[in-house]
């Protein structure tokens, strides 16, 4: 990877840090302090992905978690295989694809309602 | 970039487990929670797309299933990696942007002393979770 693609990865991974920070807290506050249902049921989640807001959240966390998730376990991984650059990234870039295109149609199952 | 021909730990005895000062602390426990918490982002994507392997009633019987100490127990421990991963986080991006670089070490107790203040907070949710009692949400309720 070139310096140039190297330090965009870094300015990403603060990036995404800054959005996770909110998202995150977000996400945990709805799940667990704001009083719903007891149990967390299909329809439940269904119910509220109605909501625009919801929806966004949820995308977002999916994409951005995935990214810096994935990207840390790259510089973590680097930092002992200093070699595997690309074919590791590109393993990675699949992995996140796959996982992103799976959990977002599980995401259109719950805002379609059925 | 470098290949590692020699051990750095050898050549370097600081960096040695029990040598470990407060700012290695703060990097390797930013890695190990960094990484754990990858491990579990990837399983919940799964637990939730089970409707995408067998519709709402997969998706209920998978939340039933992980209604369980067990369970509780490892979210616990994930809340626990999480606020010290993001307070850290933000400790980091203030070095990034320069500030408070030469207190690194300050707020590194800075770090442990609010993820311990939120931890309070939030086992209030799991208590709630574990014995599945209703105690109020917030302590000043």
């Amino acid at each position: 990877m070139s310096t140039r693609e190297g330090s965009w990865a870094w300015i990403l991974q603060r990036l995404t840090a800054v959005l996770l920070l909110a998202l995150l807290g977000a996400h945990f506050f709805v799940l667990h302090f704001v009083p719903s249902e007891t149990y967390i049921t299909f329809s439940g989640v269904a119910a509220r992905l109605q909501g625009v807001l919801f929806w966004v959240i949820d995308f977002g966390l999916l994409v951005i978690s995935l990214y810096h998730g994935l990207n840390g376990v790259r510089a973590v991984a680097l930092d002992y295989w200093p070699r595997v650059d690309r074919s590791l990234s590109l393993a990675l870039i699949i992995i996140g694809l796959i996982a992103t295109l799976y959990g977002g149609r599980a995401l259109t199952v719950f805002i379609r309602g059925m | 970039m470098y290949p590692l021909k020699h051990s750095p730990v050898r050549a370097n005895p600081d960096l040695l487990p029990r040598h470990y000062r407060q700012g290695m602390w703060a990097w390797i426990l930013h890695r190990l929670t960094g990484l754990g918490i990858v491990l579990f982002l990837l399983m919940h994507i799964w637990e939730i797309s089970s409707v995408n392997r067998g519709g709402g009633a997969a998706f209920n019987e998978t939340m039933n299933a992980l209604r369980n100490p067990l369970a509780a127990f490892g979210e616990l421990v994930l809340f626990i990696a999480v606020l010290y991963h993001g307070i850290n986080g933000i400790r980091l991006i203030l070095f990034d942007l320069g500030i408070g670089v030469r207190r690194q070490r300050a707020l590194f107790w800075g770090v442990l002393v609010v993820s311990g203040a939120l931890l309070a907070l939030g086992l209030s949710a799991f208590l709630r979770l574990i014995f599945g009692t209703a105690p109020a949400l917030v302590p000043w309720r």
